[in-house]
């Protein structure tokens, strides 16, 4: 085939334009991969966060229906577990004023004594398993002297703001819903 | 092979190419859009984690019945940004709400609630009255079509608003009054909007509970 000069800077042209072409459709394919990448971790957050408001919502409905205290925690930790898929959650009941004489639910390897530790030393995230990297988050319940409290256990490292956050919420409005149910009680 | 056929191929190649970015292209302006939303439904959830938090803590410090009003409605304008809001006192003898306070109404919507209306709602009456006796959340996504605000069209005028969520503060021990938030647009009241601000006026009830039990307690 003979082809002149001009034929084959045309022929370089228009292949140089087929492989700019195909190098950009590579990189918009790629991009728009990291782009539903990152749209689905986004999706995550904001499912993750309307199951936090959906747990505060029944939690803040739940408390003017349930009178006893005992009831109270239990609603709010199955809340947890089932709406927000965290297994992980406990009541440790302290010594002293325990509104209730046993733990409701378990976080596997940690001791009731440990624990009470950890709300005395009014630590609010401990490491307690370092060999598997297992974190715990401590947030006492009842304002003065901290006498009882829940626990989180992370296996994914330290609990985040937000966790955080959120449980210190759940914390706040069990303490004044509490509160309320014994003063109401004691009446 | 003449090389005109051989452009003509290229050509073609080149065509589904380009169409394939096109494509490309406005899927990623989809995604963008799609990762801004998400990105302020998000901020919204944080804000109103944040809120509901900040709320709940404030219990721990005793404060007078009018104070956790004011403070409330300075909060909601404050940290959520939603400009106009207003609260109601319920009169458990008088069984009828009264005008306490507002955020970001006109003045000539106040005037015409104390004109109009002598600053009181009756239990059962316009939209208020009935979210107090059923101790519910009313929603009126627009306002000139709800059967609640019949002949109350002239408010919306004066306050340039379209959509209203009225919530009942109530607890087991009392009925507090009504929370009312104002949209300026039509439909501004979705599902994620009501059950953040029944949990507010929930938590707010149980707050107030607080305070009066202490305040009897002594």
């Amino acid at each position: 085939m003979g082809l002149n000069n001009s034929e084959l800077l045309l022929a370089a042209l228009v292949v140089t334009v087929l492989l700019v072409l195909e190098i950009l459709r590579r990189k918009l394919g790629k991009w728009l991969e990291r782009i539903e990448e990152e749209t689905e971790c986004l999706k995550k957050t904001l499912q993750n966060r309307q199951r936090q408001q959906q747990v505060i919502y029944n939690l803040s409905t739940s408390i003017f229906l349930l009178s006893l205290p005992e009831e109270v925690i239990k609603s709010a930790i199955e809340e947890v577990r089932t709406m927000y898929f965290w297994k992980e959650i406990t009541y440790f009941p302290m010594p002293v004023g325990a509104l209730m004489d046993k733990s409701y639910g378990e976080i596997t390897g940690l001791e009731a004594t440990k624990a009470e530790d950890y709300f005395r030393a009014g630590l609010e995230q401990v490491n307690f398993d370092t060999e598997g990297g297992r974190w715990v988050g401590v947030f006492p319940v009842g304002r003065k002297g901290k006498l009882w409290g829940i626990l989180c256990a992370s296996n994914n490292g330290q609990l985040n703001t937000e966790q955080t956050l959120f449980f210190r919420t759940i914390a706040s409005i069990l303490t004044v819903a509490i509160e309320n149910n014994q003063v109401e009680s004691k009446r | 092979m003449n090389i005109f056929w051989v452009i003509s191929l290229f050509a073609i190649i080149a065509m589904v190419i380009g169409r394939e970015i096109y494509l490309l292209s406005s899927k990623i302006r989809q995604a963008f859009q799609t990762r801004k939303t998400l990105n302020q439904s998000i901020t919204q959830k944080y804000q109103q984690g944040r809120f509901l938090y900040h709320l709940c803590i404030s219990a721990f410090i005793y404060q007078s019945y009018s104070d956790r009003v004011e403070q409330l409605l300075d909060e909601i304008e404050g940290a959520l940004n939603w400009r106009i809001i207003a609260f109601w006192d319920f009169n458990e003898t008088e069984q009828a709400l009264f005008y306490r306070s507002q955020r970001g109404l006109s003045a000539k919507f106040v005037k015409s609630i104390h004109e109009n209306f002598r600053d009181r709602v009756e239990i059962g009456s316009v939209a208020a009255g009935r979210a107090i006796s059923t101790r519910q959340p009313l929603i009126i996504n627009n306002w000139h079509k709800d059967p609640h605000l019949k002949g109350l069209d002239f408010l919306s005028e004066f306050g340039a608003v379209n959509s209203l969520g009225i919530f009942p503060v109530a607890s087991r021990l009392k009925t507090y009054g009504n929370l009312h938030v104002f949209g300026e647009t039509l439909n501004q009241f979705k599902l994620n909007e009501v059950q953040f601000f029944a949990t507010v006026v929930n938590s707010f009830a149980a707050i107030l509970d607080n305070d009066e039990l202490a305040r009897r307690s002594g």
